[in-house]
């Protein structure tokens, strides 16, 4: 079934040429990009990508636009240009639109437009799921950002701290607005992630190893990771602040058994994080640039790949530095500082493989090398403020001051703005008839980096000489004046840089499927090969990290057609999946092509949450199902039938067709799981949390539902667990029953469910109430986090017996059911361990530990 | 001839990330129930065996990884290799910082 023993008898051409008559039509035909305004329904990666980065520039702009109206309210004492009331909800918008609005989605914008490129993949695994995404984000974005024209943005900070936060306090409209729209956001991004996940893991050239692929491609893996990991938290975060504030459930409240503290716990652990998954995809960038700009291979490559996963990994360990004048303990402070610390040596790992790789080729001064010479001392700049401010006694004076804002505009303005430029600048000529104009992008580079510099170097000295952040005005006796007005000037200088960039964009880059500039840098990877709609015309077999640096002619043999895939083998869009270490060929998969359902299920979406936000409750309800029933119509032809196996060229024939753990859908949902996983574990986190704070509300035995009244549940959570297994084994026969598997899996499926609200019945019985304490409302949020899941779970189930009866799912057409298994499989188990949790916890306690 | 498992492939590359986090999280969780139930010393002596027992574990799995090495049978696989030893060596620095930090500073306070 492996073909990979024919491989030792290919040589570089692995198809006959010249090709057929008519196969290059054939596939241009399937890849055809819609016309007109119709190209809003494309899902093609490369123009999706375009829409995505172009809109996150546009959020950047308009960020920039509030930093602007910041720097002019500050830049003399006791100014009125803005009210108070309105600068705080502007500079919370600032840094929310700057960090959910553009940094993430533009990297992760990146990963879309370059990896398959990258990758010698045609698109992405799901390019539906992608263009979803998109949509998503640009509805619920742009809403978002324009509550700030009603006066009804948030403004309690972009981390958002309750009790400021909390419906006491903040009792508009606005703090509802971000935990529903980033909360939503937020879920866009990890589609994306999924996807960049499944794409840099499955979907690579042959010959790719994991030992060759590109560094850009590692960043976004573990970038996706990070995601996937990350994320969770906050969004946990958000739904109980979110309950709190609709239904009073207190789990913020110190003085009904909440603490604020938990939020700033679970927010942190995804903020700290967050800052390096803004990082890394950046230091993938300027990876990739430096080699081309030096003209040799990257120094250092293994050890690169090291820092990324070790920064991967050590960034979740420091959240609590953001918490170090909370009151916690010396002991735990000093865990947290010292793994601030250890993250220092994997970044310092990568600027100095940069450094050499510097050293040892020539550096051409083009726009990119200088956006990258500009990173590298901005952001080793901010790195040194970071760890002086992760050593706790100096964080104690320079906390919530000018000196903070100074810090994390180096790092994230050094760390990912300017690597974006220079990746704009760099990669333009791949997508673009005409590459950027070096004229202008050095008088912009100049502009940004001069303004730059002027407008915050003098903040670190704003903020030691005390300059409190978030304040709307300062009395000029402070001597702070004079530095607020250069800082503001050069603010100014910065913007007129960027508009000069954007100039250059305008006059100078058009988007061209098929006659892109192309390598005008003699760049090695594999991007830079010509590309069309379709990607590279043929995929050509990978045995080095720089391909075209040691094909000579490469790119003349993969344009003729001369490797793999040359056409379309089974009539339709597809691409080759490989294995995820070795990168050898498992099958070819089929991919959709364009379509509204996508559209619609993110303009859905979007609706639901936005306007429940506002408490449109119908017209909520109606969004969400115009929204559902679009994700049926999209995923019913997303499961076609085996086309048999087809011959990719170089004798190798392929299935098209896999189900189960090996395919790209069962990884999907592994991945889906895991977010899934995630989310529970910070539910679990915040439980404990509360327990160890405030334990005495934990009721005894008494006060528990009884023992016994979990066993209808767990019943129920067998017999669905039985009815998944009774319906695995039924799609094993040659004759189905359709309607008897239909039966078994929404039976199944609903008992399940109805697990989930037989615990919750008991509660209520015994007197639990979520308004009550934290404890109860922990007991009820655990509830909607099961209801969640079991809700996926119906859904899918449902979806699959209609398949079922439609004849759409069978023994050898199953990869519906293998999904909705591992799913199914993870939520009986997460039902099953919250019951232990909620019953056996409390009962454990009880036991007489003091408290 | 059996291809490894690739996912267990690549976690077995983590493992030196995976004790890091394992250890992080149990020191840190470990303070507060050990300040919630005994006074004295516990947490301390708790820091110290884990941290032991979190480098010991690192070493011995990379010292068998160095073993494996010379027969890694194909350049990719001796890249995975080589990776999870630095691994190993960043996360056993990373453990000693963190449990090297935490014996020394007072708990509970
Ligand atoms: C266009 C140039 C920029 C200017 C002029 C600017 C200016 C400012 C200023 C003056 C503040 C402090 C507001 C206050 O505390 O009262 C601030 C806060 C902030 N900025 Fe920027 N900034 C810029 C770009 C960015 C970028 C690119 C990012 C991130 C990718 C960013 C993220 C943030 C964040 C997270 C905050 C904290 C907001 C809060 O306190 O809730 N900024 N910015
Ligand atoms: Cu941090």
């Amino acid at each position: 079934m492996t073909p990979i023993r024919e491989r030792a008898t290919l040589d570089a051409a692995a198809a006959t040429l010249p090709r057929p008559e008519g196969e290059l039509d054939k596939l241009e035909a399937a890849w055809k990009l819609p016309r007109g305004w119709r190209i809003l329904s494309a899902v093609n990666n490369t123009v999706v990508g375009q829409f995505y980065i172009a809109t996150a520039f546009l959020f950047f702009i308009f960020a920039g636009i509030l930093g602007l109206l910041i720097r002019l309210q500050l830049a003399v004492p006791g100014n009125d240009f803005l009210p108070q009331e309105t600068y705080n909800q502007i500079f919370t918008m600032h840094g929310t639109v700057m960090m959910f609005l553009f940094a993430v989605p533009a990297v992760e914008a990146a990963g879309v437009l370059l990896l398959p490129q990258m990758l010698g993949a045609r698109d992405l695994p799901f390019p539906r799921l992608g263009a979803f995404a998109f949509w998503a984000y640009l509805i619920g974005g742009t809403v978002f950002f324009c509550t700030l024209f009603f006066g009804t943005a948030p403004s309690g900070g972009w981390f958002m701290y309750p009790p400021l936060t909390g419906a006491q306090f903040s009792p508009g409209v606005g703090a509802d607005w971000w935990l529903l729209g980033i909360g939503f956001i937020e879920i866009s991004a990890i589609a994306g992630a999924i996807e960049i996940i499944v794409g840099v893991l499955r979907t690579r050239a042959p010959g790719m190893t994991l030992a060759r692929m590109p560094i850009f491609a590692w960043s976004m893996l573990i970038f996706a990771f990070m995601i996937v990991f990350a994320f969770p938290a906050v969004i946990l975060a958000t739904i109980l602040l979110e309950l709190e504030r609709a239904f009073d459930w207190p789990f913020f409240i110190a003085a009904r058994g909440g603490d604020p503290l938990l939020w700033q716990h679970l927010f942190w652990f995804f903020g700290h994080p967050e800052v390096y998954i803004i990082f890394l995809p950046a230091a993938g960038m300027v990876s990739m640039i430096v080699p081309a700009m030096t003209g040799v291979p990257l120094v250092g490559y293994r050890l690169i790949v090291v820092a990324l996963i070790a920064v991967g990994f050590f960034s979740f360990g420091l959240w609590v530095h953001h918490m170090f004048t909370t009151g916690i303990p010396t002991r735990s402070l000093g865990f947290f500082s010292a793994a601030s610390m250890a993250v220092a040596i994997p970044s310092g790992i990568q600027v100095f493989a940069w450094i050499a790789t510097i050293a040892t080729g020539r550096l051409r001064a083009t726009v990119p090398a200088l956006f990258v010479i500009g990173f590298l001392l901005i952001f080793t700049l901010g790195g040194l403020t970071g760890v002086m401010v992760a050593l706790v006694p100096f964080d104690r004076q320079a906390h919530d001051s000018y000196f903070v804002i100074a810090h994390l505009h180096y790092v994230l303005f050094g760390g990912m703005v300017f690597p974006l430029l220079a990746a704009i600048t760099y990669w333009a000529p791949a997508f673009s008839r005409r590459p950027l104009s070096e004229r202008l992008g050095r008088w912009a580079f100049g502009l940004i980096f001069a303004g730059f510099n002027i407008a915050f170097l003098p903040m670190h000295l704003t903020g030691l000489l005390g300059m409190p952040r978030r304040v709307y005005t300062y009395p000029a006796e402070r001597g702070w004046d004079w530095l607020n007005m250069v800082s503001t000037l050069g603010s100014f200088i910065l913007a007129a840089g960027i508009l000069v960039f954007v100039f250059n964009i305008v006059r100078h880059f058009r988007p061209s499927g098929s006659k892109p500039a192309g390598d005008i840098w003699g760049a090695g990877s594999l991007e830079w090969l010509p590309n069309h709609t379709y990607g590279l015309r043929s995929v050509p077999r990978i045995d080095s990290r720089e391909p075209l640096w040691e094909q000579p002619g490469l790119a003349r043999e993969v344009d003729a057609g001369a490797h793999y895939l040359p056409g379309t083998a089974t009539g339709t869009r597809e691409t080759i999946v490989t294995s995820p270490i070795e990168g050898e060929p498992e099958y070819v998969m089929r991919l959709s092509g364009p379509g509204w359902a996508h559209v619609v299920a993110a303009a859905g979406t979007a609706g639901f949450f936005l306007l429940l936000t506002v408490k449109l409750v119908v017209p909520a309800a109606l969004c969400a199902v115009a929204a559902i029933v679009a994700m049926v119509v999209w995923m019913w032809d997303c499961d076609p039938p085996s086309a048999g196996e087809v011959d990719i060229g170089g004798g190798l024939r392929l299935p098209t067709y896999a189900s189960g753990p090996n395919s790209h859908g069962w990884w999907a949902v592994a991945i889906l799981a895991m977010v899934a996983g995630a989310l529970y574990l910070s539910f679990i986190f915040s439980y404990l949390y509360l327990w160890v704070v405030s334990p005495t509300q934990w009721p005894g035995g008494a006060a528990l539902p009884p023992l016994a009244s979990t066993m209808l549940p767990v019943a129920a959570l067998l017999a669905s667990g039985a009815a998944l297994f009774a319906a695995a084994r039924l799609l094993r026969r040659e004759r189905l029953p359709r309607i008897g598997l239909a039966a078994l899996l929404a039976l199944g499926a609903l008992l399940a469910a109805a697990a989930v609200g037989l615990d919750l019945w008991a509660q209520w019985q015994a007197g639990v109430r979520p308004q009550a304490n934290g404890y109860g409302a922990l007991v009820y949020g655990h509830g909607v986090l099961q209801v969640q899941i079991v809700s996926a779970v119906v859904a899918v189930g449902l979806f699959a017996a209609a398949r079922s009866l439609a004849g759409r799912l069978t023994a050898a057409r199953r990869a519906v059911f293998d999904n909705l298994a591992l799913l199914w499989a993870y939520a009986l188990a997460q039902m099953l361990f919250g019951l232990a949790l909620t019953h056996g916890f409390p009962r454990l306690v009880a036991e007489g530990l003091p408290s | 001839m059996t291809k490894p498992e690739p996912v267990a492939r690549l976690l077995r590359m983590l493992f030196g990330p995976l004790v890091w986090a394992a250890h992080f999280l149990l020191v840190y969780a470990a303070e507060s129930v050990f300040c919630r139930l005994l006074d004295g010393p516990g947490h301390s002596i708790f820091v110290i065996t884990a941290t032991a027992i979190a480098l010991a574990m690192v070493l011995l799995r990379s010292s068998a990884a160095m073993r494996l090495k010379p027969a890694a049978s194909s350049d990719h696989e001796g890249f995975l290799l080589r990776v999870e030893m630095s691994l190993s060596a960043l996360a056993g620095l990373g453990i000693l910082y963190v449990g090297t930090v935490g014996a020394l500073l007072p708990a509970c306070r």
